[in-house]
């Protein structure tokens, strides 16, 4: 089923990703990432479930990879698409 | 029903007649003794008085006559009125050598062998009767004088010492228990008189109990009777003002809500008619967050549970509290932060009072927060606590306000508090054994800190 959600479209069958129109080239880590954010939106999940979600226990994970990825996200759609929360966590909200 | 006055008497009379059985006993035994003793004596001193007599140097002729005439003397020696009962049970006799009766006593025994043996002696005669002796030989004078007494004569007096000393402890005891009944009574009496006390009482008085004179013993047990009454007392007021404060503090709500139907009902245009029903659902919320926080003032108050207390670690708790509440800060367009001083905070205590005291921090922070205001939170460890600070931009507290600001239902200014929020969060320190902190920051807005036992 599509998720659609300020102007993104995401195809979970084919995991493609379109911004306005527009298809995004995404690293599966990137895409991992948006498809938690956005299901649903506008609920907070925490560094550490995100940090999990991505690398899992085992892997070790660079403190700020997470960061790197928010970034990379932020450019490839717009800076406010995903909101810091200090201290709890990431989220995509809900009403833009 | 066991009664204290009559298990005491009970031991005390047990307790009494062992006492006097075994005195008694020995009383007897030594009664026994000593009479035997007197008496053996007195057969004794008898004996050798009648020697004395008997050997009296006399020519041979007149032996013989004063056998004669001791043995006609004392024949008719018979108990007379100014004698004793007891003469007829002493006898004796007096032998020669060759085994003749020289004189004896009208009441002297027949034996069917005369005993030979000097000293004392228990013998039998011929009618079965039974005789204490003494025989004393005079082998210079040829003679063997022989004294005897009737043993029922000592049984008899053993018998009646016995019987005089017997009645008068027995009737002595009946006397001594009934006033150790009374003594016992008498010593319960303030024990009686806190019984009457209480069943005066009218039932439902919660008056302390004040007995005068208090003996020390009852001391205990009115400090815990007045201990719980005092407590149910509380427990009353606490249960009626609360009832009429929260019956009250539902009224205005309704009223409102009343007002908003009314208003939708007379709407007439699709604008006015929407804005109502706003209105109408805002207070509907209200309402709800009232009763819900009089449910947890009702759950957090009679502190009858035990705090849940497990080893948490206090960052995850209250992230994981944020993150609940974040969606509902973002949608009145209040921003978040959180900020933790160490990685972990592992704390001993109530994850669940823990969130609901945050929930009721961050309600206060939102309502007194301006427009697009930053409602900070702060985790940090000093002193031994956990200090739990929400920090809002809004216009702080009054010195004034202050004192009134944990009163139930005391609200300041705000429309939307039901003015149960920071009584809850001072419950729940209370309770974790923290406390919870006011203070105007001095960039503006309100620090809350709850404070809780660090470890």
């Amino acid at each position: 089923m599509l998720i659609e959600h300020a102007g993104i479209s995401l195809n979970p069958g084919t995991q493609q990703v379109s911004y306005l129109g527009q298809p995004v080239i995404l690293t599966p880590k990137e895409y991992q990432l948006l498809h938690e954010l956005l299901s649903p939106p506008g609920r907070v999940m925490t560094r550490d479930h995100l940090t999990q979600l991505l690398y899992g226990w085992n892997e070790e994970a660079e403190s700020n990879t997470l960061e790197v990825h928010i970034h990379h996200l932020r450019k490839k759609f717009s800076t406010d698409l995903i909101r810091t929360i200090r201290g709890v966590g990431y989220l995509v909200e809900e009403r833009r | 029903m066991t009664s204290i006055r009559r298990r005491t008497l009970t031991l005390i009379i047990g307790l009494m007649l062992a006492g006097l059985t075994v005195l008694s006993l020995f009383n007897l035994h030594d009664s026994n003794h000593e009479i035997a003793e007197v008496y053996d004596a007195q057969l004794a001193q008898n004996a050798r008085l009648l020697q004395g007599v008997m050997r009296m140097p006399l020519p041979g002729q007149e032996h013989a006559d004063l056998y004669r005439a001791f043995n006609s003397a004392l024949a008719e020696a018979v108990p007379k009125g100014d004698g004793h009962p007891y003469e007829r049970k002493l006898a004796f006799q007096v032998w020669n050598t060759k085994g003749e009766v020289l004189v004896h006593t009208a009441s002297a025994p027949s034996f069917s062998t005369p005993p030979i043996q000097p000293g004392f002696s228990d013998v039998e005669d011929l009618n079965k009767r039974h005789w204490r002796a003494f025989i004393l030989e005079d082998k210079q004078n040829g003679l063997r004088i022989w004294v005897g007494e009737r043993g029922d004569v000592r049984a008899d007096l053993v018998d009646r010492i016995v019987r005089h000393t017997l009645w008068p402890n027995v009737i002595g005891s009946l006397v001594l228990a009934a006033m150790i009944w009374l003594a016992i009574g008498w010593g319960l009496k303030p024990l009686a008189n806190m019984a009457a006390t209480l069943r005066a009482r009218h039932s439902g008085s919660l008056e302390p109990l004040q007995l005068t004179p208090l003996p020390s013993e009852l001391e205990p047990m009115q400090a815990a009777l007045n201990r719980m009454l005092a407590q149910i007392q509380e427990v009353l007021g606490r249960e009626r003002r609360f009832i009429a404060d929260a019956a009250h503090e539902m009224r205005t709500p309704l009223a409102v809500l009343r007002v908003h139907a009314q208003n939708l009902l007379e709407a007439g245009t699709e604008q006015e008619r929407r804005e109502s029903l706003e209105f109408l659902i805002a207070g509907v919320d209200r309402t709800s967050r009232l009763v819900n926080q009089l449910l947890t003032m009702a759950r957090l108050e009679p502190e009858a549970k035990a705090p849940a207390n497990k080893r948490i670690d206090l960052g995850e708790i209250v992230r994981n509290s944020l993150v609940q509440l974040t969606p509902w800060l973002l949608s009145k367009h209040l921003e978040l932060a959180f900020d933790v001083s160490a990685p972990s905070f592992n704390a001993l205590t109530d994850a669940a009072a823990i969130d609901i005291a945050l929930n009721n921090l961050i309600t206060n922070a939102a309502s007194f927060s301006p427009e697009q205001g930053v409602i900070g939170v702060q985790l940090t460890e000093a002193d031994g606590f956990y200090h739990l600070s929400v920090e809002d931009q809004g216009p702080g507290i009054d010195e004034a306000d202050r004192a009134r600001l944990f009163e139930r239902f005391y609200s300041r200014g705000n429309p939307q508090g039901a003015g149960l929020g920071l009584t809850i969060v001072h419950t729940i320190a209370t309770r974790l054994g923290g406390r919870i902190t006011l203070e105007n920051r001095v960039e503006g807005g309100l620090r809350a800190t709850l404070s809780i036992p660090a470890g």
